[in-house]
């Protein structure tokens, strides 16, 4: 099962890293090289899942609980959410940088987390909480979105371009409604556990602070002024952000979101 | 008046709320890098979200003044779609004002601190925060629960509420606090004192100690201070337990004499351990105490209705810009990017 594990990790992030070079020589065109990179994410999309599966019936509870299944869950759903918007809009150029971050962010794995893939700890009081598990799958489904809106920003700052602002907007209102439910969620959570429902730790500061971002980006992004470039950079901004939240907080920035 | 007019208009305009924004999201990220705890409870940091309430509530304000208004002129087709657009804002704004008074009201008459509570002590609440609650909180029993490992799945603290003459019993551990009269406690810490016995010659005396805690005695001058209890001892973890599951549980006391540190030594429970010659000492139980956090907030019933209004706001206002096909809309008007929704 360990070996099993380990080497289900490293398919899945061949396939998530080939899709994305599949995407980059297949210029958006409607290739066949598109057609691959399609597959190969997937079939990553799959094994990312069984992935979760595993985890899941290893730990007998949600893969929710530290930085190895976040990061599992984060992949799963920009991949997922990927594919649902190419079909959806009918565009696969956003493709090589999706699926390129992607890869990057499950590259973390075994770069920063390889001895989580085999092994569960048991759950500390404090994070035994169904308001913690919602908490913790809306930030992530928050994050995906973000990560997608980012990539379709970026490539239009790249193209100059702005006809994909609309569909920019709706992703990032998925992130958004998400993110806020999140931090809410959250906020439930530290009141029944702590006592308090705010405490201005690292993690909570941070993740308000991308809020912030995208309040700024939603009254303004529709504005003359705003609109395109400047919303754009905003979207990729916010998730730069994310990244931050993510990986610098737990990494530099100690509080009471540390113990991943 | 023109003035007023104008100063108004800024300090309920969405500009000004968006640069507050701005900057108390550039000041907290300050903030995380130094002294992280304190920074936000500094004056400066704080008027920035009094500003952020005041620029909201006005905006809020405003919003409600202008919903109400068009709501009575408007007819049936348009009213649908105001409906939906403008009332989920609206309900979001609202929530976030809501927020804000829960906070500032927490601020303002909030109250919290810990107590520690051996096991059978009662205390009065009114000894912990100033509450016209007058009730009392026994703690029967404090309890760790364990994994297959050792590792802790649950701290318990039963205890019963003593109100009036009545009597009811609860149990209060990590994420199940107390609600009782809006007046809430959570399992926040614990800890062990020990009961000791020490003969030399003809006394014998009953003491409580605390960590850290120093015992003297009659006929000797050495001294003698409870350290640490050590629930799972385990030589190569040295004064750290290996896991807190009592499998193995020693305290752990050092013998001093004149200032100077005579030995270090691990005693099980009920041992007797000779401090000089007739003099005697016996570790002869443990007494667990609980640390509860009793807390009074009532800017949470604010804060509480806030968030609702937030969360289904912002679900809200989500559903209304994913209905429709962008592909289609789209080609209708050649990719621009007007306003949705
Ligand atoms: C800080 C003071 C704020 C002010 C003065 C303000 C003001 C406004 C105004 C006037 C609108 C209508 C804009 C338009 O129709 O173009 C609006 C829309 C909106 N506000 Fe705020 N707002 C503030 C804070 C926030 C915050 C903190 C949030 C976060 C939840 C928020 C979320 C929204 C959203 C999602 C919209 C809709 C944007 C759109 O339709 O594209 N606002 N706000």
């Amino acid at each position: 099962m360990t070996l099993f594990n380990e080497l289900l990790v490293f398919s899945t992030l061949a396939l998530y890293g080939i899709a994305a070079v599949f995407y980059f020589f297949g210029q958006s065109k409607n290739t066949s090289l598109n057609q691959a990179a399609l597959g190969l994410a997937i079939v990553g999309l799959f094994f990312n899942f069984l992935l979760l599966i595993i985890r899941t019936a290893m730990g007998g509870r949600l893969p929710l609980h530290n930085g190895y299944e976040f990061v599992l869950c984060f992949s799963f759903f920009t991949v997922l959410m990927y594919i649902i918007y190419e079909k959806w809009s009918e565009n696969k150029s956003a493709g090589g940088i999706v699926m390129l971050i992607n890869a990057l962010l499950f590259l973390s794995i075994p770069l920063l987390m390889y001895n989580q893939i085999n092994y569960i700890g048991t759950v500390m009081p404090a994070l035994k909480s169904s308001w913690l598990a919602v908490h913790v799958i809306t930030a992530i489904v928050a994050y995906s979105a973000f990560a997608l809106a980012a990539s379709v920003a970026l490539l239009q700052l790249r193209d100059k371009t702005n006809k994909n602002d609309k569909n920019i907007f709706k992703i990032v209102a998925i992130g958004f409604a998400t993110l806020t439910l999140s931090i809410v969620l959250g906020a439930i959570w530290a009141e029944q556990a702590w006592g308090r429902y705010w405490s201005w730790d690292p993690k909570e500061t941070w993740a308000l602070i991308t809020w912030i971002i995208y309040v700024i980006y939603l009254h303004l992004h529709g504005r003359k002024d705003w609109r395109g470039r400047n919303a754009n950079f905003l979207v990729v901004i916010g998730f730069i952000i994310v990244l931050f939240t993510f990986f610098g907080v737990n990494y530099l920035l100690a509080g009471l979101h540390s113990y991943a | 008046m023109l003035h007023f007019k104008k100063v108004y208009r800024f300090v309920s305009s969405m500009k000004a709320g968006l640069i507050l924004l701005g900057l108390i999201g550039l000041v907290a990220a300050i903030g995380t890098a130094i002294r992280p705890q304190t920074f936000y409870h500094t004056t400066p940091f704080k008027i920035l979200l009094v500003l952020l309430f005041i620029n909201m509530g006005f905006c809020t304000f405003e919003q409600i003044y202008k919903f109400v208004k068009v709501l009575r002129k408007t007819k049936t087709p348009n009213r649908n779609r105001f409906w939906s657009k403008q009332f989920s804002l609206l309900i979001l704004h609202f929530g976030i004002v809501l927020i804000l008074i829960g906070g500032i009201v927490n601020a303002y008459s909030g109250q919290s601190a810990p107590v520690k509570v051996l096991e059978g002590e009662t205390i009065a609440i009114t000894d912990i925060i100033s509450a016209k609650q007058a009730f009392a909180l026994k703690v029967n029993q404090f309890t760790i629960d364990f994994y297959a490992d050792g590792s802790p799945s649950q701290y318990i603290s039963d205890i019963t509420i003593i109100d009036e003459v009545k009597l009811e019993n609860f149990s209060v551990s990590v994420n199940h606090p107390l609600n009782y009269r809006g007046i809430k406690a959570y399992q926040q810490s614990y800890g062990y004192m020990v009961d000791v016995i020490n003969y030399d010659g003809e006394n014998e005396s009953h003491m409580l100690l605390d960590e850290g805690q120093i015992i003297g005695f009659q006929n000797t001058r050495r001294l003698v201070k409870f350290f640490k209890y050590i629930p799972n001892y385990d030589a190569r973890y040295g004064m750290q337990t290996k896991t807190l599951r009592p499998d193995n549980p020693k305290i752990i006391y050092s013998v001093y004499e004149d200032e100077q540190l005579l030995g270090i030594g691990a005693a099980d429970i009920a041992e007797s351990i000779q401090i000089d010659e007739d003099v005697f000492l016996n570790f002869t139980s443990l007494v667990p105490y609980t640390v509860l956090l009793i807390k009074s907030d009532p800017g949470l019933l604010w804060a509480g209705i806030g968030s609702i209004m937030l969360m289904v706001g912002v679900s809200w206002f989500w559903y209304f810009t994913s209905r429709g096909k962008s592909r289609r809309k789209n080609k209708i008007n050649g990719g621009t990017t007007d306003d949705i929704v």
